[in-house]
């Protein structure tokens, strides 16, 4: 494996493509108590269609990304928690627009636990009766889903920004969509988009690259080189809805309020700018925040975020008010003044020294440490670039990137109201 | 890493945690006052008062372009209930040192602005400024306005307070609307006052430096105090079962059942242990009884989960059904219940939530926030166990124990939140 010792953290990293094709992160930490371990694919919710014999495309229902993480666990001689159960490791799952992974945190048995790990994601076993079994479970899941508003009005505005992109559909997909499922369709997907070359796997903690790759020279299958091709979407620069309204039981209105951006590549200078200008924007150092506030539009659950994947990405300002139009009129007004009179000089230092502090401060846990890790990998960067690109970005690039990556006129607001 | 506790004058502890290992320093004190109706309000507003401004940076920009001149140093405010108790903890937490891009150790500034929100607070007059003020009661009731939209979270508030009415246990912390709305800048003062004065003080220091500079700043700022008198803790966790029932309604998807239980095993005396590893094995990790039959086998819900709270001997277990399955649902809890109390379960199923509960315990000491948590926990009887004794002690529990914690733990109250147009009841 290549190490290469962060300049700034002081950490080494050892990285290799496994002869399977894997590409393996590992972050030793000698001094952590524990393990984490992340086995991922890109393959999400809106990777939502399938090749077919005739060279044509296949629309798969809404939600098979998810069903199939649920799915994975199982096997024909047991389910992968029993194993678990044995080594005492702690797993999870999850499926988000881009990526599913399956992972452990570990104290103890790391290597047995990681085994496990690697054995089970290369081994689908889907029958008719295990997958109906499982319509149950997540249908209980999307019900849960559907009762929480938050949830309600971050997929509603997804729905008004996007036209085409299949961002815009729920992760879970519905009651129904998940009732088309069959064994035969997961393994369709599981064998298009579960390729050795398409996923990766990061481990951070107390171990060593040796013990990572012995296992995983054990346990790796070879696969044959197959790379889905990348995700093509006719998505309009413009918004779908400019407002989208919901009711539920709830005390005052949720509001999103989303500008749209043009799809981009995502660089370690993109990432860096999105998370200083959020701030520059809207962060409770800023005037905006300061407005908002004073005028009453906003409590303590406003927040403000980048939001980005394969062909989207979008600006977001998120929380509770009574008056969501009115904190539209303001951000809006807000992004045009920034954009024609730019940054202030001292605020933008300031923001940027602690957008950087706050990114290494969570790098504590094992955990944090290879989730950031597995983000860079997904969105094809450098691991920890994005830092290095933190620690040097300039305010001319911050103002050339508030001035081309955001429209104030693109945008969608969702709202959810009280019954 | 065993914590050092130091004692303070002026009735503090201060309990060091030397780690090294860590990127972040972080500082919290951690302020114990009985729970009250009439008080509860005044002490939740703190953190919002307190976190946003101090006179040196008398302004909520100002304040926050000083964290990020400080490298993105965190102020946080929070509000907890242990037991019968209302903790109030205000933490900083900064780079160390190594990671500043150039160099500088931010310990003397970030101590300083922790100390300076508590006794160099915004104030006109000798009280708290009154736009501001109105800014953090409206967002203090904003927020408790907010909690029925979490329909799982109010469903177990809820079954709390059938659970246990009249008690401080069933108290919101943060209030109720009422006395919230009767807040004055004024009275809001008075709280802070009180709240250096009467309430019992933990400090948290988790740094490998030298604690002796801290020591000195919060003794020279308590000696400020006319007095220290905090309340003696005493525990209340006496209780008789009622076998209640209430189910309310609401425009729902899916129905919410909570099952309130009492056990006479709480902190600092009972068998403690025992009850956490029966819990475990009940409904609180990924190989329990109730996940595995409730979820696995019947498929009738996402989450079924129990919990329990070592203070006031309170267990809840909750889930979300469809609504004509609550009563199944409840069925097969209790028999898992009864499960446990007969002793029918594997050693493999036992063995395996008690890894999982030790795994949960170490892998805490590698997270800052976590690892405090854990220490929270044990401020109110001065018991400083390590993750690594909590392992050993689990590992002690017999079979036996763990039956006995699950007879003594008694059914009391069914709390079910159901879809509006629903007749069903569990």
């Amino acid at each position: 494996m290549t190490a290469v010792k962060h300049p700034l953290l002081g950490d080494t990293l050892y990285t290799c493509t496994h002869p399977t094709g894997l590409p393996i992160v590992v972050w030793p930490q000698p001094k952590a108590s524990s393990v984490y371990a992340v086995f991922a694919t890109r393959y999400g919710s809106v990777h939502n269609t399938l090749p077919t014999a005739d060279g044509g495309i296949e629309e798969v229902p809404a939600g098979i990304a998810h069903y199939l993480e649920h799915k994975l666990f199982e096997s024909e001689s047991g389910d992968a928690f029993t194993r678990y159960a044995k080594t005492g490791a702690s797993a999870n799952a999850y499926t988000t627009f881009d990526r599913t992974a399956y992972l452990f945190h570990a104290t103890e048995n790391v290597l047995p636990s990681l085994e496990i790990l690697l054995d089970f994601v290369q081994d689908p076993y889907f029958t008719q009766e295990t997958v109906q079994k499982e319509q149950g479970i997540i249908g209980q899941e999307i019900r849960m889903g559907e009762d929480q508003p938050g949830r309600r009005v971050f997929f509603n505005l997804l729905r008004g920004l996007f036209a085409q992109h299949p961002v815009r559909i729920d992760i879970a997909g519905t009651v129904e969509s998940i009732a088309c499922i069959t064994p035969d369709l997961l393994y369709r997907c599981y064998n298009q988009y579960y390729n050795l070359h398409n996923m990766v796997l990061v481990v951070a903690g107390n171990i060593t690259p040796e013990e990572v790759l012995e296992t995983a020279d054990r346990l790796l299958k070879p696969a044959p080189a197959l790379i889905p091709a990348p995700l093509t979407c006719h998505e309009p620069a413009g918004v779908l809805e400019e407002l989208v309204e919901d009711s539920m039981p709830v005390a005052a209105p949720l509001f999103y309020l989303g500008f749209k951006e043009p799809a981009l590549e995502q660089t370690p200078a993109l990432m860096a700018g999105s998370r200083v200008l959020v701030e520059l924007i809207a962060g409770k150092s800023s005037p905006l925040y300061t407005r908002l506030m004073d005028e009453g539009l906003i409590n303590d659950q406003f927040e403000v975020e980048y939001f980005a994947g394969p062909g989207y990405g979008a600006w977001l300002v998120g929380g509770e008010s009574a008056n969501p139009q009115r904190i539209k009129e303001l951000v809006q007004e807000e992004l045009r003044r920034l954009q024609k009179e730019g940054l202030d000089p001292a605020a933008a230092e300031a923001v940027r020294r602690g957008a950087y502090g706050r990114l290494v401060a969570g790098l504590d846990d094992p955990s944090d440490c290879a989730e950031l890790i597995l983000s860079h990998l997904v969105d094809g960067i450098r691991p920890l670039s994005e830092l290095d690109a933190l620690a040097a970005i300039t305010l001319e690039e911050l103002e050339t990137q508030l001035r081309t990556r955001i429209d104030p006129d693109v945008c969608t607001l969702s709202v959810v109201n009280p019954l | 890493m065993r914590p050092n506790p130091i004692s303070l004058s002026h009735d503090m502890t201060l309990l060091h945690l030397t780690e090294q290992r860590f990127r972040t320093d972080r500082l919290t004190g951690v302020f114990a006052v009985p729970l009250q109706k009439d008080t509860a309000a005044g002490y939740a507003i703190l953190p919002g008062l307190l976190t946003r401004s101090c006179e040196d940076y008398p302004t909520m920009a100002a304040f926050s372009r000083r964290l990020d001149e400080l490298y993105g140093a965190t102020v946080q405010g929070h509000i907890y209930r242990l037991g019968g108790w209302q903790l109030i903890a205000f933490s900083i937490s900064y780079l160390n040192r190594r990671y500043t891009l150039d160099g500088s150790d931010l310990t003397a500034d970030c101590t300083r602005l922790l100390l300076d929100m508590l006794f160099r607070p915004v104030l006109e007059d000798g009280v708290f400024p009154a736009d501001a003020f109105a800014q953090e009661q409206r967002c203090l009731l904003e927020r408790l306005q907010g909690e029925m939209n979490d329909k799982r979270m109010y469903a177990r508030q809820r079954c709390e307070e059938v659970l246990c009415p009249d008690h401080p246990f069933s108290l919101n912390p943060n209030g109720t609307e009422e006395t919230v709305a009767a807040l004055t800048p004024a009275a809001a003062t008075e709280s802070l006052s009180r709240l250096l004065t009467d309430s019992h003080i933990h400090w948290l220091y988790q740094s490998g430096d030298d604690p002796a500079p801290l020591v000195a700043a919060l003794e020279e700022r308590f000696a400020t105090l006319p007095y220290r008198r905090p309340a003696a803790v005493k525990a209340d966790a006496s209780f008789t079962i009622k076998e209640s029932a209430l189910t309310e309604y609401m425009p729902l998807r899916q129905a919410k059942l909570v099952l309130g239980f009492r056990i006479a095993v709480t902190e600092p005396e009972g068998p403690v242990q025992a009850a956490q590893l029966m819990n475990t094995l009940w409904g609180g990790c990924a190989t329990s009884l109730c996940f595995t039959h409730v979820r696995e086998e019947q498929s009738l819900c996402y989450y079924c989960a129990s919990s329990y709270d070592k203070f006031q001997g309170v267990l809840l277990v909750d889930s979300g059904v469809q609504p004509e399955n609550a009563q199944r649902t409840k069925e097969e809890v209790l028999k898992q219940l009864d499960a446990i109390r007969e002793g029918s379960f594997s050693d493999e199923e036992l063995e395996a939530a008690r890894r999982s509960l030790i795994q949960r315990y170490v892998s805490a000491a590698d997270h800052p926030e976590a690892l405090e948590n854990f220490y929270i926990s044990q401020t109110l009887y001065d018991t400083y166990r390590t993750p690594e004794d909590m392992a050993q002690r689990l590992s002690a529990i017999t079979r036996e124990d763990v039956c006995r914690a699950a007879r003594l733990t008694h059914f009391d109250t069914t709390y079910l939140l159901m879809p509006d147009d629903e007749e069903v009841t569990a």
